[in-house]
């Protein structure tokens, strides 16, 4: 016993002396950062913040759309809110944030070029890079005259046991194409979903991940996470529906937090739309909102993509951001039940 | 004050004993008290209001819910008792060959995080195009099924069955069972009129363990019951709290406190059905069981052993490994497996090491304070005469049965800017993810803690105490002893789920603070081109278990570990 006793008193010593003093930094020269983009984008954004923000720690919080949600709106219950700027996918998000003041009104320099779709009346936030929804198939089981050419086809008989999305309800850009879908096909669109066993579930990842495996050959996923198979697993196809890609924005909003110097976070926002910054944005595949930056390696011109591609209105927008409970409840009512 | 004077000041039982209680309140009950008046006192205007509780009975479907959850949770308990018990019985009442091998190997699928374990079962028995279904050239085995999803939660739950009974197995003064054996009764007799209702109450706290942990859980059953419709109370708390909106978390919040309330209902009918026996068995001297030798049996029942072993870690590992050795998935031809996933999570990722060493000090703190705060609490639940101590075991289980998206929210709420009206904030800091874990798996410790006490006559307390030994003597001469192989399947307990731990870390996370847990949902949902990292990483979360458990069993010759 002595010697197991000993053993594990040893092992606590080794993790005892690995474990560093937690710092009690200086608050004005850090700036938390909550996003959902990729990490390996923010270790790419690091080394170049570094250089142009001298003596600003940066500290990110990475996780996914849903999830900073319900960080930050723990948060604000508890009275705390730590984070500075929020870059992430779920816009509907942001527009309640901003509607009960929990949003900085600030337009960075360079947003003036931005479309009006992509960002707030009020500046509460604007799209910082956009990933597109579009549709993927395996050639290994589907040939290209099987694959469907619009979302809409989905509803066919011919596509039961094919299909596969991933989850609203865990994936923000899922939700907004799920809304998108909703709003122009109606539930009857989920109910034939249903009908035609497609699985709903996880984010985009794991829809790439049973398109592989060919569990369900065809699915609604990102783009960026093709274009990044791109030499890598030739069997993945890409389909832009006919009936439009869906539009989505990786928005970014500073906080209207306490106490804070809101000045670095405003300087911060400026370069996210500076040329390193968008640099940034299209190498992990994204658009970039800027009309003047070049679209994503293997990506066709934004142009063509928008002008196929589901319209946002103001009054979509408005009607989401109201109903989005709603809109997820009738969804898994339709989908998990 | 000379150091002993200090020590005994320190182990004095009203210290010990305030210091678990106190414990007790701050990581079980002070955070659903904090959720509970946010609730019911919401901002902005925090004024008394009902109205998140009465919302979440509105939609029709959570009836449907609860109804789903109770079969799902008690099937799951069933079943794990049903795999668990004989092999308890194979493994301490017979001669069977390496039985301390195939302990340790029968507790290795729980070190599987559930998450990919269910990844890989969908894998294997996917109705579509599932290895299984393959290979035999059928469409036989669907996992999207109730069936399905019972048997996944199954597979890795029956642990704390086994572990729960096993040690009480080991424990009971077998001369009961001898008697029997030399007046006449066959194995089988013995067995049922003599064992089984001695490790009853062992019986039934690991069943009472899978089916709230079945209730509370969520990673299973949203990756096999949303496309097998099987609709949960989980996947109603987490359709409320992915709202997206600060209603939205009141509400999860609202019918998860409903959950407890139910899950205490349950725990107190148990308790009064329980309290009817007396169970103490364990007295004085140790004996040896004498073993059913198994002649003729051995070889068959070793085969089938390996089948079962087989079917519950060797195919789920056998996916993960397929997997991990996958440069593109989805492909099986020779020149696309290789070691590339193994060499990136080694070697590319900075975050690796940070992450292991994080995770390693998490669980190992969560299951060393849990292993000895859940023994005094189950000491003083069942062998001091404190006024309700009925209670104990009742608030270990409040977080244990609440889904860990809103335990994590109860704690960032009590946690983050005043405790107790303190200036304490330990929002963003490895500390409150401990704490976390603590809340969760406390109630392993009690409980593992509390059969092995309930078990122990008072007689051998009570002669150490006449001979003059102090309280904290006794408890370290007596108590310990005698309860060590408990204690080391509760630190075990703790330490397995902890060591990457997902839902609860997630939102208690911050810079820096990478677990394997976040790490293994970070490659499984972004940039991990080939898919492999997450396999990669719960390999080696599974070979890190096995190795401390070796290292374990090897130093104490054989005698604690799993």
């Amino acid at each position: 016993m002595k010697r197991v006793l000993a053993s594990l008193l040893a092992i606590a010593l080794i993790i005892a002396g690995c474990n560093k003093g937690n710092d009690s930094e200086k608050e004005s020269n850090v700036l938390w950062v909550y996003t959902s983009m990729y990490k390996d984008t923010i270790k790419d954004l690091e080394p170049l913040l570094a250089e142009d923000f001298p003596g600003v720690e940066f500290k990110w919080f990475q996780a996914g759309s849903e999830d900073i949600a319900a960080k930050v709106n723990g948060e604000l219950i508890a009275g705390q809110l730590k984070a500075d700027v929020l870059i992430s996918s779920d816009r509907f998000w942001y527009e309640e944030m901003g509607n009960q003041g929990n949003l900085l009104s600030y337009a960075p320099k360079g947003t003036d070029a931005v479309d009006a779709q992509l960002k707030h009346p009020n500046s509460f936030y604007h799209t910082v890079s956009i990933p597109v929804m579009v549709l993927a198939y395996n050639n290994e089981v589907v040939t290209p005259e099987m694959a469907p050419k619009t979302y809409k086809e989905l509803m066919q008989d011919k596509y039961k046991g094919k299909f596969t999305t991933g989850s609203p309800l865990s994936s923000g850009t899922n939700f907004t194409t799920m809304a998108m879908l909703q709003h122009h096909y109606g539930w009857d669109y989920f109910k034939k979903l249903k009908a035609n066993e497609t699985i709903a579930q996880g984010g985009n990842s794991a829809v790439i991940r049973r398109i592989q495996n060919k569990e369900r050959p065809i699915g609604w996923v990102l783009l960026e996470n093709l274009l990044r198979f791109q030499g890598k697993d030739e069997r993945l196809q890409i389909v832009y529906p006919e009936d439009g890609v869906v539009i989505h924005s990786n928005v970014m909003g500073i906080t209207e937090k306490k106490g804070a110097n809101r000045d670095l976070a405003k300087k911060f926002a400026d370069w996210m739309y500076g040329p390193k910054g968008q640099a940034m944005m299209t190498k992990s595949y994204m658009y970039s909102p800027l009309p003047s930056i070049a679209p994503p390696v293997g990506a066709p011109p934004f142009a063509k993509l928008l002008s196929n591609s589901f319209t946002w209105t103001q009054d979509f927008i408005k009607k989401v951001t109201e109903a989005r409970s709603e809109l997820k409840e009738t969804y898994t009512e339709i989908m998990f039940q | 004050m000379s150091f002993r004077t200090i020590q005994e000041k320190l182990t004095s039982p009203a210290v010990l004993i305030g210091l678990s209680l106190g414990g007790l309140f701050v990581i079980c009950l002070y955070p659903f008290l904090v959720l509970g008046y946010k609730i019911t006192f919401p901002a902005p205007t925090g004024e008394f209001s009902l109205k998140y509780i009465s919302s979440i009975f509105e939609s029709k479907s959570v009836l449907t819910a609860f109804k789903n959850t109770a079969i799902v949770s008690l099937l799951t308990g069933i079943i794990s008792v049903a795999i668990a018990l004989p092999l308890s019985w194979l493994f301490t009442r017979t001669d069977l060959k390496g039985s301390s091998r195939w302990r340790s190997l029968f507790c290795l699928p729980y070190a599987i995080p559930p998450y990919l374990g269910a990844i890989a079962w969908i894998y294997l028995a996917n109705p579509s195009n599932g290895l299984i279904n393959e290979f035999l050239g059928t469409s036989f085995f669907n996992i999207y099924t109730m069936t399905g999803l019972i048997w996944v939660m199954s597979t890795f739950f029956f642990t704390f069955v086994l572990l729960s009974v096993l040690a009480s197995l080991d424990r009971m003064d077998p001369s009961l069972e001898e008697a029997a054996r030399l007046s006449g009764a066959s194995p089988v007799h013995v067995f049922f009129d003599i064992t089984l209702p001695i490790v009853r109450p062992s019986i039934f706290s690991g069943f009472l363990l899978v089916v709230l942990a079945a209730a509370a859980s969520f990673g299973v059953p949203a990756l096999i019951g949303n496309p097998a419709n099987i609709y949960l109370l989980t996947t109603r708390i987490y359709t409320f709290q992915k709202a997206g909106s600060i209603a939205g978390l009141y509400k999860g919040g609202a019918l998860s406190i409903v959950l407890l309330v139910l899950a205490i209902v349950i725990l107190v009918i148990n308790k009064k059905l329980l309290s009817k026996g007396h169970y103490e068995t364990v007295a004085g001297k140790t004996a040896r069981p004498s073993v059913l030798p198994l002649k003729a049996m051995m070889y068959p029942v070793i085969g089938f052993l390996l089948f079962l072993w087989g079917v519950l870690f060797v195919l789920p590992i056998s996916g993960i490994l397929i997997t991990a050795l996958s440069k593109v998935q989805g492909v099986f031809t020779l020149d696309n497996f290789g070691f590339q996933n193994f060499h990136r999570i080694f070697f590319d990722i900075e975050e690796t090491p940070r992450a292991f060493m994080n995770s390693l000090k998490l669980a190992f703190g969560a299951a060393t304070i849990c292993t000895f705060l859940g023994l005094l609490l189950a000491y003083i639940q069942s062998k001091t005469r404190i006024k309700g101590r009925g209670a104990i075991d009742l608030l270990a289980s409040l977080p244990y049965s609440t889904p860990g998206t809103v335990l994590a929210l109860a704690l960032i709420l009590s946690f983050s800017s005043n405790f107790l009206g303190l200036p304490i904030s330990l929002y963003n800091t490895l500390t409150l993810i401990g704490i976390a874990y603590m809340a969760k798996y406390l109630n392993f410790a009690v409980r593992t803690a509390g059969d092995g006490l309930g078990q122990i006559d008072d007689v051998l307390a009570e002669a150490a105490r006449v001979s003059g030994a102090s309280w904290w003597t006794t408890l370290k001469t007596i108590w310990f002893p005698l309860m060590k192989p408990a204690l080391f399947a509760s630190w075990f307990l703790v330490f397995m789920p902890a060591f990457s731990e997902l839902t609860m870390t997630i939102l208690l996370s911050g810079p820096g603070l990478e677990t394997l847990g976040t790490l293994i949902f970070q490659m499984q949902e972004y940039s991990d081109v080939s898919g492999g990292g997450a396999a990669v990483l719960s390999i080696i979360v599974i070979v890190f278990v096995a190795g401390i458990n070796t290292l374990i069993k090897v130093l104490s010759k054989g005698k604690y570990g799993l």
